[in-house]
């Protein structure tokens, strides 16, 4: 699944759309990509002459990427954290990286999933962590 | 030997950080024991795995107190 196709699923838009592409697998893992150009508007400034994507970004490249495990539930909902547990981050993830994620889902009750994440550069794991989010009606259009 | 219940009150309480003799089967688990809609699903998923039962949505959804909690601990247990 390409950029346009996962926008059909994720609510989110430029430049908060942070994943490129993605596809699950038969045991339905997500692997999804994202390749930090440099461009960026969260590098401007984190650092100046030392760009470094923040922690917290990789948590929402983290996040919406465990969020396309339920794609076709997003379908005119809007995702909401609700939690973030057990977060590590190993490595830091500087332009030009391109950053994989395998999401998968560890329990789904009524609007809460929990799932777990794991961010890598190359094969060095550069984030872990436990997220949960609710996804609540778009109410958007009906206003 | 400990009860269903009994083991239920323990997870409740180190779920949601109140003390064992807060945990009465009048009280709500949301109003009175301070759960969000988080905690309740995780201390759902720490239920199911306790005691190795699978939940249905209806039946969670209509749990509100401690009481409703005990009841649909026995009737997956029984």
């Amino acid at each position: 699944m390409n950029r346009d196709e996962i926008k059909q699923y994720l609510p989110h838009r430029e430049p908060m759309l942070l994943v490129d592409e993605m596809n699950l697998d038969e045991n339905h893992v997500c692997h999804a990509k994202y390749h930090v150009t440099g461009e960026e508007f969260f590098l401007q400034g984190h650092f100046p002459g030392e760009p470094v994507v923040p922690g917290v970004i990789l948590c929402e490249i983290m996040a919406q990427s465990c969020a396309l495990l339920m794609k076709d539930d997003l379908i005119g909902k809007l995702t909401f954290y609700t939690g973030i547990d057990k977060v590590r981050f190993k490595n830091t993830v500087r332009p030009g990286d391109t950053v994989e994620v395998e999401a998968t889902l560890t329990y789904h009750r009524a609007n809460i999933y929990i799932c777990s994440a794991v961010l890598s550069v190359g094969g060095k794991m550069c984030v872990k962590g436990e997220l949960s989010f609710a996804l609540l009606p778009d109410t958007r259009n009906k206003q | 030997m400990a009860t269903i219940q009994d083991k239920t009150k323990a997870l409740v309480s180190s779920k949601l950080k109140v003390a064992e003799s807060e945990i009465t089967e009048d009280k709500s688990l949301f109003n009175d024991l301070g759960a969000d809609s988080l905690d309740f699903v995780e201390l759902s998923m720490l239920l199911e795995r306790e005691f190795n039962v699978k939940f249905t949505e209806a039946d969670t959804a209509n749990v509100k107190t401690v009481g409703d909690l005990y009841q649909l601990m026995e009737k997956y247990t029984k």
